[in-house]
């Protein structure tokens, strides 16, 4: 009975070895584990990013005539611009129609802006009569 | 009890510890793959946006060749008509049928080559081998494609182009636009 419950611990060498295999497994997995953040939160940002873009895009298809309220026309460049400024939880945007020559196709080109930097972009076209 | 003194716990712990780590490393590697599988998805969904767009672009760009066109065909079926009048000017009746046969002609001879395009985006023509009026109105299949990296838009859509009345052209009181609109916009 003594011999069966004589239940030796770990020795030092064991946990010592332990620790140290432990440690070496963790550091990439951490790292791994903060990679898939990182690229969790670009996913995130791009999903977010293209679907305000797609937001404001729609917004001037539906639209019958340019609301001059919300574009201004900028007389240098010949483009109708609109920017949109950066809050909490919303990017901000820069959004340009310009009309293709002379005809009643207008291009559209919308920037999605994030802390200063153009992280997404989308272009298209609309008709304006 | 004999068996159990021969098998002593002594590296139970590593294999333990092995067991472990093994398992964590799989959930770790998964879970990677996972989101970069997810980044894939969202990344293809922002560029199929942008290629359906620009897709989209390529039948407006048609809609615009096509209004010059039509322009054009009207302004070339007045001057045949007009000389159809000066030899003739009491025959206005058929001089309202030269007028129409010519828009038509001049439209269905010419739309081919105004549309069609093989630069990115691609347009063209679907319903090519009958393009005829029907009731006066000629509808015109577009396909517009466009590839962006490894991803293929498409977008369809109707243009119904109407005949213009030989009066109004003749006074001056009539508008492209009138006489072209889209129909049955599909992606």
């Amino acid at each position: 009975m003594k011999k069966l419950l004589n239940i030796k611990g770990l020795t030092l060498t064991e946990t010592i070895v332990s620790l140290g295999v432990v440690g070496i497994v963790t550091v990439p997995l951490l790292s791994m584990l903060i990679l898939c953040q990182k690229v969790l939160s670009i996913s995130e940002n791009e999903y977010e990013s293209i679907q305000t873009a797609q937001y404001y895009m729609e917004e001037i298809k539906a639209m019958d005539v340019i609301d001059s309220e919300l574009y201004s026309y900028n007389a240098e460049e010949k483009s109708y611009e609109r920017i949109v400024l950066q809050n909490e939880g919303k990017y901000g945007a820069e959004i340009r129609i310009m009309q293709d020559e002379d005809t009643v196709l207008y291009n559209i080109e919308i920037d999605i802006i994030d802390e200063g930097k153009i992280i997404n972009s989308l272009a298209g076209s609309v008709i304006f009569e | 009890m004999l068996f159990l003194n021969k098998m002593n716990n002594r590296g139970s712990v590593l294999v333990l510890l092995v067991v472990v780590v093994a398992i964590v490393t799989a959930l770790g590697s998964s879970l990677l793959n996972i989101v970069f599988a997810n980044y894939d998805i969202k990344r293809f969904n922002t560029e199929s946006k942008r290629a359906y767009y620009l897709s989209e672009n390529g039948l407006n760009e048609s809609y615009v060749r096509t209004r010059c066109l039509i322009k054009e065909a009207i302004e070339d079926s007045v001057d045949k008509t007009e000389l159809y009048l000066i030899e003739y000017p009491l025959n206005e009746e058929a001089a309202k049928n030269i007028f129409k046969t010519n828009y038509k002609q001049y439209l269905t001879a010419n739309i081919k080559s105004r549309i069609n395009r093989h630069g990115n985006p691609s347009v063209e023509i679907r319903n090519l081998g009958s393009l005829i009026f029907i009731s006066d109105v000629l509808i015109v299949s577009l396909r517009s494609a466009y590839v962006l990296d490894e991803v293929e838009k498409i977008t369809w859509v109707e243009l119904n182009i109407s005949v213009p009345e030989f009066d109004d052209v003749n006074d001056e009181v009539y508008d492209v636009k009138d006489y072209i609109e889209f129909g049955n916009w599909n992606s």
